[in-house]
């Protein structure tokens, strides 16, 4: 009788629950049709959106900085999230099923499934609109940039515009100040600091159990790959080209320069002496990074930013740490780093979800609103009151830095500037360093010359071919091949597709430089 | 599973009688109307999720452009299959999967027979039950989490297993990094995920052995091994021949996930399969059509598999799947 009872009580509980799910859900719904049905009448646009989030969560539907654009721009953000990570194959699954929204985010700009939507017309082309809004043609019409997104001559999508120097070094000031070490100008200088950090015992705790460097593989940069994730600093300090060159009018990948070959060198050098971590090839960025923040590795190159964000992860985990970066190190060719492509993804808007030019200038108004002067205020501030207070002067000052970094920073993926060359004073001493290092860098950054040019090789097979390369060179710093048995990799990458793609850079390039 | 086939086959033997076929049809739907309409909803999953889906498979002799959509798209031919053949990674390729598959078959596909016996043989039931539950869990634990503490276990920075290695004076061995351990730490992962689960269908047939002829074999003086060779073993026979037969459907179906994880540069050349492959070239490439005919002949040699190994049960006195 007690259990029956029991179980009865039981299954009322678990009624009452599902009821409140569903009532839950029903007003949810009913929220969104009022919204819906309110566009017609009140003139609110409603926009459908797919986008990434990389934090553990997507961000919430009362975000304040969600309201704020809303009702700014009049209109109502219906905005599908997808972890960063899954984010290409959600996007791919979309295109392929014709399942599309009216703003899509495109990440991977470069795959063959999506230059041959953009071939096939599946998106409007926007390239001659651009030049009639006034913030766009400020931050999202840079020749360079709208010339690596283009297709055959054509812009599909509105980019979203990135720093061109991002790339630079992290590392624990507290202890190079514990070592008496000065922070590395030179490659000597860098080998030696790695060296120091894992052979000197630089936390002080009586035993030798920190690495110098800790690195991580980079299979998920897909055709970008080049094995590991920090290898395009070395190789620029050493002078090798950004992914290709151009010598005597002939296209030359990166890893067939001899300066490739002394940074492979180089990274072979800490491995075989164990001042990097022995198994980075089986190691995740999560993973790279958590061994950081652990204090058992004392560098990383990630992009510049990091000294903010991984700075708060590094106190979260002991509160004395100290972390710095640098970006200039000085190789045999003097300063220089790599140039990323001058963009992070692009917004594309599929023909079968906006349907009319009119429908394609609204949603480009939206766009150019949400970076005008003051969103972009918003955006690098938040709300008054809830991230940010004013001082007596007016001047500006983040108050609450978890709520930023929770509700603003995830949503620096909707527009199309992240103001990263912004400086403001009342950011702070870290942040004006590695944004003023992102602008002083622009002048010493090296670009890709075929960038802009699409070889139908590379399209079909580049991924896979990479992954001889990627692999060849990990096997050399790990010694599993010699400097022989790598040439011999290369030449299998040429006979497989590699000549073919070569071929193509170099006559793509040659009529390029024609016209 | 054995009461079941039997009793299909009765059905099917029945059936075509001529005479009065019509009527004596209907009344049997009329009289046997709630089994039908059970057996409604897996008809329906078959038809709506096995059997309309096929459609799709004409698109691996098409250059699909979703934008185009089915009809407009070009037709090619064999353009896919001949590319899939000459590719250089096909041997690579099939020679991964085929070894995978096998480690499979014989490291795996025994245990949970092994484990489901250990289990029967456990007289305290409130023990067994505890250890069935318990053997359950790590099916439902994610590959993401089982790989993650594969690395914790087995890293050379710090793993637990390489630092008693260390400790007893040997040599760190890169078991992640390794073309040499991959596959053997690919099928212990499976193990310890999977055999658990794998027990409940051997269990559910164990149950099914008549006690009476196991109290026969005791009057015999048969020992517990005894018991367990001339008894357990035949009664389960069928079953295990009839899961063999089903496993071999998916021979070829390595498991995307786990192989995905775990592969990186310095394993690639044993970890790289169809499934990683179709990925790559499909999903994040977005070749569908190309992908599509991956996935068509990994099936093709599912289907004969199956087929064969029936044919073979068949001939050594075994009912099959069919």
């Amino acid at each position: 009788m007690i259990a029956s009872t029991k179980k009865m009580v039981m299954t009322g509980a678990a009624a009452l629950l599902a009821a409140t799910a569903l009532t839950a859900c029903g007003s949810d719904n009913g929220k969104e049709n009022t919204a819906s049905s309110g566009s017609g009448g009140k003139g609110v646009m409603e926009i459908t959106m797919m986008n990434q989030y990389t934090s553990t969560e997507p961000p919430s539907e009362d975000n304040p900085i969600i309201k704020r654009i809303e009702e700014y721009t009049g209109t109502k953000l219906n905005i599908t999230w997808v972890p960063a990570t899954a984010y290409n194959d959600k996007v791919n699954v979309s295109i392929a099923s014709n399942d599309l929204p009216q703003v899509l985010l495109i990440q991977d700009t470069k795959s063959s499934s999506i230059i041959n939507a953009e071939r096939s017309g599946m998106f409007w082309e926007i390239g001659p609109y651009l030049k009639d809004y006034p913030n766009l043609s400020k931050y999202n019409a840079n020749e360079l940039v709208l010339n690596n997104i283009s297709v055959d001559g054509k812009v599909y999508g509105l980019y979203r515009a990135r720093a061109l120097a991002r790339q630079g070094i992290a590392f624990r000031q507290d202890w190079l100040d514990n070592l008496g070490l000065s922070q590395p100008k030179t490659i000597d200088e860098l080998y030696e600091v790695i060296k120091a950090f894992a052979l000197n015992d630089p936390d002080g705790n009586g035993k030798q159990d920190t690495f110098g460097l800790v690195e991580a593989e980079d299979s998920g940069s897909g055709a970008g790959a080049v094995g590991l994730i920090g290898f395009q600093n070395i190789a620029a300090y050493f002078g090798a080209p950004n992914q290709w060159e151009i010598q005597d009018g002939k296209a030359v990948p990166e890893f067939m320069t001899p300066e490739n070959m002394e940074a492979m060198k180089f990274y072979k050098k800490l491995y075989d002496e164990k001042l990097i971590n022995q198994d980075f090839a089986a190691t995740k960025q999560s993973k790279q990074q958590e061994l950081f923040y652990q204090g058992k590795a004392g560098m990383l190159f990630p992009t510049l930013d990091f000294v903010i964000t991984g700075g708060n992860e590094l106190r979260k985990a002991n509160p004395d740490a100290k972390i710095d970066i640098v970006s200039r190190i000085e190789g045999p060719e003097g300063e220089r780093v790599f140039a990323t492509t001058g963009y992070s993804g692009m917004f594309v808007f599929p023909k079968a979800t906006v349907k009319t030019e009119d429908e394609l200038k609204a949603l480009l108004s939206y766009f150019d609103k949400i970076v005008d002067d003051d969103m972009m205020y918003t955006w690098t501030w938040g709300i008054e009151g809830i991230h940010f207070e004013k001082d007596a002067s007016g001047e500006p000052a983040i108050s609450d830095q978890t709520a930023y970094t929770n509700q603003v920073s995830p949503l620096k993926q909707l527009p199309s500037y992240d103001g990263a060359l912004m400086i403001w004073k009342g950011k702070g001493e870290a942040d004006n360093k590695f944004r003023t290092m992102m602008q002083e860098n622009e002048a010493i950054a090296v670009s890709n010359p075929v960038e802009p040019l699409i070889s139908q090789t590379a399209v079909e097979k580049g991924t896979e071919l990479n992954k001889i390369i990627t692999d060849a060179r990990v096997k050399f710093i790990t010694g599993a091949l010699d400097e022989a048995e790598y040439n011999k990799e290369v030449e299998k990458w040429r006979a497989q597709g590699g000549d073919q793609i070569i071929q193509e850079y170099t006559q793509l390039y040659a009529e390029l430089a024609g016209n | 599973m054995n009461q079941l086939n039997g009793s299909l086959s009765g059905l099917s033997m029945q059936a075509p009688i001529p005479a009065s076929r019509r009527r004596r049809t209907l009344r049997r739907l009329a009289r046997d109307k709630w089994l039908y309409l059970m057996l409604l909803p897996g008809v329906l999953y078959f038809v709506l999720f096995k059997y309309a889906p096929m459609w799709g498979l004409l698109i691996s002799f098409q250059d699909y452009q979703p934008y185009l959509g089915f009809g407009g798209s070009d037709w090619v031919g064999f353009k896919h299959f001949e590319r899939l053949f000459n590719d250089p990674l096909f041997w690579r390729l099939l020679k991964n999967t085929l070894v995978l598959a096998l480690y499979n078959i014989v490291f795996f596909f025994p245990a949970p027979i092994l484990l489901a016996l250990m289990l029967n043989e456990i007289r305290k039931e409130g023990f067994k039950r505890a250890m069935q539950t318990m053997i359950y869990v790590p099916h439902f634990v994610s590959w993401v989490v089982v790989v993650g503490i594969a690395y914790t276990f087995l890293t050379t920075d710090g793993g637990v297993v390489n630092e008693a290695i260390a400790a007893i004076g040997g040599e760190k061995i890169g078991f992640l990094t390794s073309a040499d351990w991959f596959r053997s730490i690919i099928t212990l992962e499976v193990m310890w995920k999977e055999t658990g689960w794998g027990t409940i269908i051997f269990l559910a047939a164990l149950a099914g052995v008549d006690p009476q002829q196991y109290e026969a074999a005791r009057m015999d003086g048969a020992s517990r091994l005894r018991q367990l060779w001339h008894v357990t073993l035949p009664a389960i026979r069928s079953t295990i021949v009839i899961l063999f037969i089903l496993r071999l459907g998916t021979f070829l179906d390595t498991g995307f996930e786990q192989i995905f994880l775990m592969i990186n540069s310095l394993n690639r050349e044993v970890g790289e399969v169809f499934d990683t492959y179709v990925y790559t070239a499909g999903i994040t490439q977005g070749q569908f059509s190309f992908s599509t005919a991956v996935g068509l002949f990994k099936s093709v040699i599912g289907c004969i598999l199956v087929v064969g190994a029936n044919r073979l049960a068949r001939k050594f006195g075994e009912e099959g799947v069919y």
